[in-house]
């Protein structure tokens, strides 16, 4: 699984890299989401409590997107997620019965520095 | 798929700047997610299957967000406004056994053998023809569906900022094509689980004002009662044979929806199964659907419940006179109660939903197209870098194809239903073909085919049947039950015929594919604490179902 962009020297790429975990994502969506419902809770008018059968749901939602938030940070902090990488794909990926023509399909073979022609931009949104 | 925004305007969603800005942050946060997914990228295997890389959690909740589209949200709630409380045997004694065996008994042969896509296994366990059945009917299936999603977007686009529906089709496309585009099915996972979070928060205050309003569960079952009949809010009532649940009779629904249509729908769409092998490793795979069923257990509370209430809370809804359909449910629901802030979540989420619908179909989609079309019949032989942008160029075909299906069913209201109905036919007979495939060695390479041909003929005529009143049933969810049962009953027959007059595979040619001869790595074989054990964590939900449906009664 590792990938030719493992070099030293790009430890704040990695840094930058972890951050991007799901669970980051998430967490800082609903601290968001959270303080800006809260926030409109907190400023609600009698007629929204009106019109949502006697409830401030806001008030009830946006402290309930807080804690869903900061839950998801503190599990990202207690349990830092692994780096995703991006693979090559050899032999072994592919089903027993489709090994033998899987060889031609894949003329560069992994663990051989070097073999990898530079990208080519050529593709839609590629690398 | 009708949001009557379409038909008078009787629904209109008014939003706040908040709401507004809420949708805002949400959709840069999914862009957010492309690009930093950019990276990930390198194989066909990475685009296409997340490198087999993720770990349970996130493709199990990705595996039940991608199936909370438009077609469960907004279909789910008419269900439960039109039959009632009969609606949630599609999630207690469907879905979640139908997720369960998948997890526990047939992911072993999807995993272990390392098959990329669910046309792939059938391609070595039977014949190029079985293949090609299902490679290309899910392929047009998928691009449809997404077209229907993409609609469904686009009128709630419409209808929210006020532009034409072409731009909204297109804006929406645009969207879905470019994070794909950039992270791959990773991408697609990854909004999936936003995608959930947003969802249940959102619609969770829906449930607690049917609840409220309603004067409590008790309340609003006594007056539905009243006006509907015991039946339609106790599940079970009237379903014996002969009886008068509309849903239909306790074979139909245990045989016909449970086994056949549900296990059909769950055991061999590829859209979901692409999840579970998007996995880290064979345990990952196999809790990825078990995970995935305990939220799956409670989402008839998020979409049934407030349909149920509607009929209560919007008087007159499904009439003709009120300008509300029962799709219109929970938008309208929505608009009338949900406060600014509040209505921004729900908004979002409706919309997130919409999206991740129509992404799961074109990631699925691109993955068929490209390893079960493409490279085993178009072009074989080419470096994995070539089938990695022959993917890239799917995705932005099957975007192109849904925006002109949005665009179709704009004009024709129906047609997605009887495409779907078209291509429900061909689920039941894969099925059968799998199931037997999978237990049945004897099972030879022609069978697949003409179990799964005899066993749509035969779906397709008792359909044909009921429309021209040959045979009747309560209502088309009943033909539905009894039709997949006769297709599952013909299938298996013509699986056994074709392969008594043949020779059957070898046991190289079946290792990985059949029972017996499973490949299970050191993850699945390793004994788990009960929080990772499929068995452990598969029985426990179905006894929350248990659970469930002895609550529906409490009350």
């Amino acid at each position: 699984m590792t990938s030719p962009e493992e070099r030293p020297g790009e430890q704040s790429t990695e840094l930058l890299a972890k951050l991007f975990d799901i669970r980051s994502f998430t967490g800082a969506l609903f601290l968001i989401f959270g303080v800006i419902v809260t926030i409109v809770g907190l400023g609600a008018s009698d007629s929204d409590i009106q019109k949502s059968a006697g409830l401030n749901l806001a008030l009830l939602l946006g402290p309930i997107m807080l804690a869903l938030g900061a839950m998801f940070i503190v599990w990202l902090l207690i349990k830092p997620p692994e780096l995703l990488h991006g693979h090559e794909m050899t032999e072994e990926d592919l089903p027993e019965q489709l090994r033998h023509i899987g060889l031609e399909a894949l003329p560069e073979h992994p663990g051989e520095p070097g073999t990898e022609p530079p990208p080519r931009g050529r593709r839609p949104g590629g690398h | 798929m009708s949001l009557a925004v379409d038909s008078g305007g009787a629904l209109s969603l008014d939003l706040s700047p908040v709401d507004l800005l809420l949708m805002l942050i949400y959709f840069s946060f999914v862009l957010g997610i492309g690009f930093a997914l950019k990276r990930v990228v390198k194989s066909s295997l990475d685009f296409f299957l997340s490198g087999r890389s993720l770990p349970a959690w996130v493709t199990g909740i990705g595996f039940i967000s991608a199936n909370i589209g438009a077609v469960e949200l907004l279909g789910q709630s008419a269900s439960g406004a039109q039959y009632g409380a009969a609606m949630v045997h599609y999630f207690w004694v469907g879905a979640i056994p139908a997720m369960v065996f998948l997890g526990i008994v047939m992911m072993p042969f999807y995993y272990g053998s390392k098959v990329r896509s669910v046309p792939e296994y059938l391609r070595l366990r039977f014949d190029p023809k079985a293949h090609l059945i299902n490679a290309i009917t899910f392929v047009v299936g998928s691009m449809l569906i997404a077209g229907v999603n993409l609609y469904a977007l686009s009128i709630v686009l419409e209808a929210l900022l006020g532009i034409p529906l072409i731009f909204a089709i297109i804006l929406a496309a645009v969207f879905v094509l470019s994070y794909i585009l950039l992270g791959g099915l990773t991408s697609a996972i990854y909004n999936e689980v936003m995608q959930f979070f947003v969802v249940l928060i959102g619609m969770v205050p829906l449930t607690i004002i049917a609840i409220k309003e309603t004067g409590g569960l008790s309340q609003l079952f006594d007056k539905l009662t009243a006006e509907h009949g015991q039946s339609f809010v106790e599940p079970w009532t009237g379903t014996s044979v002969g009886g008068s649940s509309p849903v239909g009779d306790w074979i139909g629904i245990i045989l016909g929806l449970a086994f056949c249509l549900s296990f059909g729908y769950w055991t061999t769409n590829f859209a979901e199964v692409q999840r579970a092998m998007a996995a880290k490793d064979g345990n990952s795979a196999r809790l990825t659907p078990i995970i995935g069923a305990y939220p799956k257990a409670f989402v008839p509370l998020i979409t049934i419940l407030p349909g149920m209430a509607a009929l209560i809370l919007l008087p007159g809804i499904g009439s003709a006179d009120s300008g509300l359909e029962y799709n219109d449910a929970i938008p309208a629901l929505m608009d009338k109660y949900l406060p600014p802030g509040v209505l921004g979540v729900a908004v979002t989420g409706l919309l997130a939903a919409f999206m991740a619908g129509m992404a799961a179909n074109v990631s699925s989609f691109n993955a068929v197209f490209t390893y079960d079309l493409w490279q085993d019949y178009i072009r074989p032989g080419r470096p994995d870098r070539y089938y990695l942008a022959v993917g890239r160029w799917a995705t932005v075909g099957g975007v192109a194809v849904a925006v002109m299906t949005a665009l179709i069913a704009s004009g024709f209201s129906n047609i997605s239903n009887y495409l779907q109905t078209l291509f429900s036919f061909f689920n039941v007979p894969l099925f059968c073909a799998f199931i037997i495939g999978m237990f049945w060695k004897r099972a030879t390479r022609s069978a697949g085919f003409w179990g799964i041909l005899a066993g749509t003929v035969v779906s397709v005529t008792v359909y044909a049947l009921y429309k021209l009143d040959v045979l009747t049933f309560r209502s088309d969810l009943h033909e539905t039950m009894w039709g997949s049962i006769a297709a599952f009953a013909a299938g298996a027959v013509a699986m056994v015929l074709a392969s008594m007059r043949e020779q059957r595979k070898t046991d190289e040619e079946l290792h990985g594919l059949v029972y017996g001869m499973e490949i299970r790595d050191a993850s699945d074989i390793a004994r788990h604490a009960w929080y990772r054990s499929p068995v452990v964590l598969g029985i426990g939900v179905l006894v929350l179902n248990v659970g469930l449906y002895i609550a529906v009664y409490a009350f």
